[in-house]
């Protein structure tokens, strides 16, 4: 006769009591709270993220970075800010779009995230080579950002991102929105310039070294460009986001040990357990003050 | 829990006040991922160090107690640089 040596009878409840709850079956401490489980489990995590980090940067393009950012609503949304603070909406300016995009594959070409890129180039460089003569200039940068609210509220909460979107002194606006890979990651580049044209007979251009640029020429076209174009390491947008993935993974992870961290600390309450381990309802302030911090963080990178 | 919590009101003090410092660090660097995940790195550390220095003070500590922190912090930060960096 064959006598199982497992310590449960193998029925889904005994399977569920035995990872789940204090048991005699595991020494009244779950499973799933077990040094070794605990051990696998940030295996397996960590291995789900090499694993996720691979496959978005092959070229089956099934998980990757997605993005709904497009440079129409940056503008829009941009001059919403300034509309409520009484001021002036931006003129969207062809030349100020075309250094904005040339800003953007420029970074990705050399691989660099900064104003300034290594070999000293500067934001204005790309404003006064599309011929726009310029009294003042400043950029924005951003990447990373799933959606354009958070963007601009990240923008907003900063001060020298905010000065530069409600500056009175621009009057022009050009924003490039650009798909590509960066220092090895797959990501959206917004490069947002403002700027405001030099008059006929004035003094020369006064730069605002701030973390934007925009400008408006003289010989300005009028007719409008906005685009949104592709960096130098293009990708199509994949069929899974990668970071909603991994949220939704590491989300169901925590939500799954909190749960068991309760069922734990409630029964062994509750049955008056002499245990020697950890206190649960430490951890348990513990993980979730990680979860409200990982949960409120958004995605994204200004610059 | 409640006598716990009374008997050891200096320790989870403490633990308040680590975990206070953590949230308004977290949030002074949002939008600044690297920042953000040394943020938790330090939490965790701190975690840990809590853990081992409560169960010194209740003269119950073990390997497997240290263990256990030590994993818990290690899952934080690997949930952290999973989804910020």
């Amino acid at each position: 006769m064959f006598l199982s040596s497992s310590p449960y009878n193998g029925s889904m409840w005994s399977k569920l009591r035995h990872w789940l709850t204090p048991h005699y079956t595991n020494n009244y401490r779950a499973k799933l709270l077990h040094n070794l489980t605990l051990f696998f489990i940030i295996i397996a995590l960590g291995s789900f993220h090499f694993l996720s980090q691979y496959l978005a940067r092959s070229p089956l393009h099934i998980l990757g970075f997605q993005s709904s950012i497009t440079p129409e609503q940056v503008i829009q949304q941009t001059n919403a800010q300034r509309l409520a603070l009484g001021l002036p909406e931006l003129k969207i300016s062809a030349k100020l779009t075309q250094a904005a995009q040339a800003k953007a594959n420029y970074m990705f070409q050399h691989d660099f995230w900064a104003h300034v890129a290594p070999d000293g180039t500067t934001p204005w460089h790309f404003i006064t080579q599309t011929g726009y003569q310029y009294l003042y200039a400043g950029e924005n940068l951003a990447k990373g950002f799933r959606n354009t609210p958070n963007m601009i509220q990240a923008w907003m909460n900063s001060p020298t991102h905010r000065a530069n979107i409600v500056s009175p002194k621009y009057t022009d606006i050009g924003v490039a929105v650009v798909p590509g890979t960066l220092q090895g990651k797959e990501t959206v580049l917004v490069v947002q310039m403002f700027a405001t044209p030099q008059k006929p007979s004035t003094s020369p251009p006064e730069i605002q070294p701030t973390s934007s640029a925009t400008i408006s020429s003289q010989s300005q076209t009028q007719t409008p460009l906005i685009a949104q174009v592709q960096g130098a390491n293009y990708h199509p947008q994949p069929l899974i986001d990668e970071y909603n993935l991994s949220r939704f993974v590491s989300f169901s992870l925590i939500f799954l040990l909190l749960l068991v961290l309760v069922l734990d600390l409630v029964i062994a309450e509750s049955k008056n357990l002499s245990r020697r381990v950890g206190k649960n309802w430490a951890h348990i302030i513990f993980i979730n003050l990680i979860l409200i911090a990982l949960t409120i963080a958004h995605a994204g990178n200004i610059l | 829990m409640i006598k716990d919590l009374q008997q050891n009101k200096f320790d989870y003090s403490f633990l308040a006040l680590i975990a206070t410092v953590f949230l308004i660090a977290f949030f002074h660097f949002a939008y600044q991922p690297f920042k953000m995940f040394f943020s938790v790195v330090i939490f965790s550390v701190s975690y840990v160090l809590w853990g081992i220095f409560h169960h010194l003070r209740l003269k119950k500590l073990s390997l497997k107690i240290v263990l256990e922190y030590f994993l818990l912090a290690l899952l934080a930060i690997v949930l952290a640089s999973t989804l910020l960096i």
